[in-house]
């Protein structure tokens, strides 16, 4: 589903990723590892296609076509998702008014009947009691004044509501309350299904006892340096990332 | 003699039609302000750049045509199609519509206030009674007065009709006064029409009104709309006046609105701005007893060559004033906005509160603002508060937006709306707030589309 080859992405002339290589196929759950700074977020966001973001080398393939050749929201009409490690604050744009417009635009996309308000409504009002959100955050403007967890769940929101085949979560148990770590594992669990794939990006073992990764991979300075299966997680939360980072110098 | 006419100069001509002005049955009072304003236009020039208040305003296209006042003429269907596009105001309300400047009695319906509860109608009309001509003395003409600059002279000597609101003590008008300015070419087709109106609002003691202005003219139309207006507010009075423009590209606009306020009374002036290639506002508030307090919001939708300029001048006279400007403006393409708004604090005005607020997106990089705020206080105890800011739309909320699959466009859309939103928030008649926002959304997809 997912094919990422040697993709090297600088930000202002500064390389960021080099020479990274991942590869997700339908119906996995990757996680990803490492350092701050290493470079997790920059691939999430490559991979949505933020502009910021310069791709001076390699591929990235998604469902047999060039992922790089699409517009960010070509990208996510396809399905694309990215739930943000900081979701953007858009004052004077409804929380409900953003989701509905969004579900409409993938909605045609697909090929299906766009959602009049009422419709839009019996169905977001479900989600959000899934993820046990305050309906009133629906009527604020996206993410204004939302509580850090307040935002993470509203980035699953969105995700339930798009259904994405590709999801990217970008650190969303950061920031979250045990409770609410839960509530959000459920949400991606329910998710989960032979025809999806799931990246998550996480600093923290314990997500992984909830969402269960088939691989876990970790990012050091750019690159993946070492790829296993879920144990690999609690060797690293043992062991820190120390014995993991030799293997980049010697890689130089 | 159309050739005669390309050879005198356009103030020539101006004064040779305040010359003809024939309303031979307007009181004497009201025929000597006329002959005056028509005096003070021989004075006055057209202003000038190097003049400070007109520094970033180029008047000296429209000063070389000679404008025509129009006759009465019936519409034709494509003007009664603009009308009625323009007429969202539910059958509860009252409706004066001008055409050309003149009254139209066909389009208009209104409730006749009995004599106790004060006067609504055209301006002509009410100066037919003596009784409302008296009363209207004292305060027409007053506010904006002919030497101001001579866009204000020939707007005096040369009013066509208007609308006049008077109500008498505690009276509350409940239905709203929809007012709606049609500019056409009128019949014989003229080239350069000229919609001259004046309005005048007087709300005694206590009572309270809401007024709506609508201008607009053809698509086509390359005329001048100069309009005056002025209100009074005495104790307690409280008013909330709405002025939408959407006048057709080539129209130009030049407006200038005064308001006197009355103790503890309210004003609440929104002027939505979309229309027109060049507007001039002039906007004059006087908090003229303690406690006054007015509220002006304003929202310029810009595109294309569009220049807008919103000239302020909040005074505050007497102590216990407040006053808020708050003003937001959206540029694409080449438009050019301009914002000055002055606040004088006179040393009487004790205590007073004012507060200045613009903020403007531009969509391109053409596009440009001039954010002048002034600020003149002679008063010690005071509050005074003003910013400014002009910015581009967000990346991040661009991306954030586009990352959830909206095509760029109506990402775009998106946040300018989210941007210019709130300046129509404190509407409270939600017909109004309707047609407003309906005019924002319109007036965005102008301004976002294929960008
Ligand atoms: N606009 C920018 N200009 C310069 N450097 C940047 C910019 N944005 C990110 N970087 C740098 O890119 C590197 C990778 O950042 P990234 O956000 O991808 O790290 P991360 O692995 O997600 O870290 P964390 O675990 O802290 O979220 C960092 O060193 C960061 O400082
Ligand atoms: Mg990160």
């Amino acid at each position: 589903m997912l094919e990422v080859k040697d993709l090297r992405v600088s930000i202002e002339d500064k390389e960021i990723l080099k020479g990274l290589s991942l590869s997700v196929r339908a119906g996995e759950v990757h996680a990803i590892m490492g350092p701050n700074g290493s470079g997790k977020s920059t691939l999430a966001r490559a991979i949505a296609g933020h502009p910021s973001y310069t791709v001076t080398g390699g591929s990235i393939r998604y469902d047999g076509q060039d992922l790089l050749a699409l517009a960010p929201d070509e990208r996510a009409r396809a399905g694309v998702f990215l739930a943000f490690q900081y979701p953007v604050d858009i004052p004077g744009v409804g929380n409900s008014y953003f989701l509905r417009a969004a579900l409409n635009e993938v909605r045609k996309h697909r090929g299906q009947r766009e959602l009049d308000a009422m419709e839009f409504l019996d169905l977001i009002k479900g989600k959000i009691k899934e993820l046990d959100m305050d309906p009133e955050l629906l009527k604020r403007p996206v993410n204004e004044g939302f509580s850090g967890g307040e935002k993470k769940r509203n980035e699953i929101l969105q995700m339930t509501l798009l259904e994405p085949k590709l999801a990217l979560l970008d650190e969303t148990d950061s920031g979250l309350d045990i409770d609410a770590l839960r509530i959000v594992a459920d949400g991606v669990n329910r998710l989960r299904n032979p025809q999806r794939a799931i990246v998550v990006v996480t600093h923290y073992q314990r997500l992984l006892n909830y969402i269960v990764p088939d691989y876990v991979h970790v990012l050091v300075e750019g690159r993946v340096v070492k790829s296993g299966g879920k144990e690999l997680a609690l060797q690293l939360e043992a062991q820190g990332y120390d014995w993991v980072k030799p293997q980049t110098v010697a890689a130089h | 003699m159309p050739s005669a006419s390309s050879l005198i100069s356009p103030k020539e001509h101006y004064l040779a039609r305040a010359q003809q002005q024939t309303d031979t049955d307007l009181p004497p009072w009201l025929h000597n302000q006329r002959k005056t304003a028509a005096l003070q236009l021989r004075s006055l020039d057209f202003p000038s750049p190097r003049e400070e208040a007109w520094k970033y305003t180029n008047v000296a296209t429209l000063s070389k045509i000679c404008y025509e006042l129009p006759s009465v003429a019936p519409l034709t269907q494509e003007q009664t199609a603009t009308f009625r596009a323009a007429c969202f105001d539910p059958q509860s309300w009252n409706r004066l519509v001008f055409i050309n400047g003149h009254f139209a009695p066909e389009f208009s319906r209104f409730e006749t206030l009995p004599a106790a509860d004060g006067f609504l109608g055209p301006l002509k009309q009410a100066l037919q009674n003596a009784d409302e001509s008296r009363r209207m003395e004292p305060y027409l003409g007053q506010g904006i007065t002919p030497d101001e600059h001579l866009f204000a002279a020939l707007g005096s000597a040369l009013w066509q009709d208007g609308f006049y609101l008077r109500l008498a003590p505690d009276k509350v008008l409940k239905n709203p006064v929809h007012v709606i300015h049609l500019g056409s070419t009128g019949s014989p087709v003229l080239p350069h029409p000229l919609w001259v109106s004046r309005h005048l609002i007087r709300l005694e003691r206590g009572s309270k009104a809401t007024v709506f202005e609508t201008y607009l003219s053809l698509p086509s139309e390359s005329g001048l709309t100069l309009a005056c207006s002025e209100v009074q507010l005495d104790a307690g009075a409280n008013l909330e006046h709405v002025k939408l423009q959407i006048e057709a590209p080539q129209t130009d606009h030049i407006s200038s609105a005064s308001a006197c306020l009355g103790r503890d009374s309210q004003y609440q002036l929104l002027t939505l701005s979309a229309g027109s290639h060049l507007a001039r506002q002039n906007l004059r508030v006087r908090l003229d007893a303690e406690g006054a307090n007015a509220q002006i919001r304003g929202l310029d939708l810009l595109h294309g060559q569009q220049h807008a300029d919103n000239h302020l001048l909040i005074d505050h006279a007497k102590p216990n004033g407040s006053s808020q400007q708050f003003f937001k403006g959206v540029l694409a393409d080449s438009a050019h906005l301009v914002f000055t708004g002055r606040i004088h604090v006179h040393p009487d005005a004790q205590k007073t509160n004012a507060y200045q607020l613009n903020k403007h997106l531009l969509l391109s990089e053409k596009a440009g603002v001039d954010s002048r705020p002034q600020l003149e206080i002679f008063a010690d105890d005071v509050r005074c508060t003003h910013g400014a800011a002009i910015g581009q739309l967000d990346d991040e909320m661009l991306f954030y937006l586009k990352s959830r699959g909206l095509p760029e466009n109506i990402a775009r859309k998106m946040l300018t709306l989210g941007f210019a939103h709130d300046v129509l928030e404190n509407i409270n008649d939600a017909n109004m707030k309707a047609r407003l926002e309906t005019v924002l959304s319109d007036q965005l997809q102008k301004l976002t589309h294929d960008r």
